[in-house]
């Protein structure tokens, strides 16, 4: 794990790291970088649309809080795990970090 | 519809005039922008003759393929006051394209950037919008072949494949402060994209990209509005003193298409 990935907080800015490709199997996300690939879906692929180098990671889980009815917190803290995870395989970056959205 | 068919018969009834309809005719198509309401005054009648055997026409160019035979012959035929440009297929060759579009080729990794030459896919995804003249019932079988394809999958990834390429290129330059090739990659990338898109939907033809409008207007994807492209198609907020925000503009969009475009 990258000291960038350790670092992830709610209050994290995050965007696709650039040359990452993402193809859509009906509605199964597959993310690639180089030799890196995961595949996404349902809450996972709702955060990686999320991720638009503008919403916080806090923002990113409570759409998923939202879209699936479950606790923010269970919610922020699962998008947290799941960004920090492709963060470590280098598929994305932290741009700022901020505040806590409230 | 009724009276374009009414056009064609001049141009059916010339071409059995001079022996070009051989005996062994399975079906005869009008394609392109004539079959799909677009043409112009200007505009070739094109047509795709279908035979069992392959045809032999005199003074004919041979397009090369991927195929057995290998060849399709291509000739065009002056009648009355339109051009009419006529190739003849064999049923052979449809067979092996729409192989080449499986679901088996697909699903073992078929989906590669190149998977069918231009002429090749201009051949299948033509039966989609033609119109039938002769053998309503095989071009119809045909297409419904084609529709349980691969076919979309396949075309949906190239032009992805496209849009990655074109989104890295345009990033590279402009890190490198090459503002001028980052516009015109990304004016690539937006091409490719807007491609997927429409191939997602089953709306096909990206070999021609002068028909893009014509045929966003014909998918009308939920994804992105038609202002919305056209809007970025002609570049009408490139400021030419600055213009990688509108690069940035274009790799966002292309971004999300990638995400949003749906493969199979």
């Amino acid at each position: 794990m990258t000291e960038l990935s350790s670092a992830l907080t709610e209050g994290s800015v995050v965007r696709p790291e650039d040359g990452v490709r993402v193809r859509n199997f009906r509605g199964r996300l597959v993310v690639a970088l180089v030799d890196q690939a995961v595949q996404l879906e349902d809450a996972g692929a709702l955060i990686w649309r999320q991720l638009d180098g503008v919403r916080t990671v806090a923002q990113v889980g409570d759409a998923v809080a939202t879209e699936y009815d479950v606790a923010p917190d269970e919610a922020r803290a699962d998008t947290v795990e799941l960004l920090t995870e492709l963060a470590g395989l280098g598929l994305v970056t932290r741009v700022a970090s901020g505040t806590s959205a409230g | 519809m009724t009276g374009v068919l009414l056009e064609l018969e001049p141009a059916l009834a010339a071409l059995r005039e001079r022996d070009l309809i051989p005996v062994d005719t399975v079906a005869v198509a009008c394609v392109g922008s004539v079959a799909r309401g677009w043409a112009n005054a200007a505009s070739d009648v094109d047509l795709n003759v279908f035979t069992s055997s392959p045809a032999t026409v005199p003074g004919a160019v041979a397009l090369t393929v991927r195929l057995r035979p290998d060849v399709v012959p291509t000739l065009a035929v002056r009648v009355q006051d339109r051009q009419c440009e006529v190739k003849w297929w064999t049923t052979g060759q449809v067979d092996q394209l729409l192989e080449r579009v499986s679901w088996e080729r697909f699903e073992a990794g078929g989906g590669s950037a190149r998977f069918l030459s231009d002429t090749e896919e201009l051949c299948l995804d033509r039966f989609v919008s033609c119109l039938p003249l002769v053998g309503t019932d095989w071009i119809a079988e045909t297409r419904r072949r084609l529709e349980e394809s691969a076919f979309r999958a396949f075309a949906t990834v190239r032009s992805l494949a496209g849009v990655d390429t074109a989104v890295e290129d345009a990033l590279g330059q402009l890190a490198a402060g090459d503002d001028e090739s980052a516009v015109l990659s990304a004016r690539r990338a937006l091409g490719h994209g807007v491609d997927a898109l429409l191939e997602s939907h089953g709306v096909f033809g990206s070999a021609q990209p002068k028909w893009r409008a014509r045929r966003f207007r014909e998918a009308a994807p939920p994804e992105l509005s038609f202002e919305d492209y056209w809007d970025l198609e002609t570049m009408r907020h490139l400021d030419p003193g600055a213009p990688a925000a509108w690069v940035r503009r274009v790799v966002d969009l292309c971004r999300r298409l990638s995400t949003e475009v749906e493969i199979g």
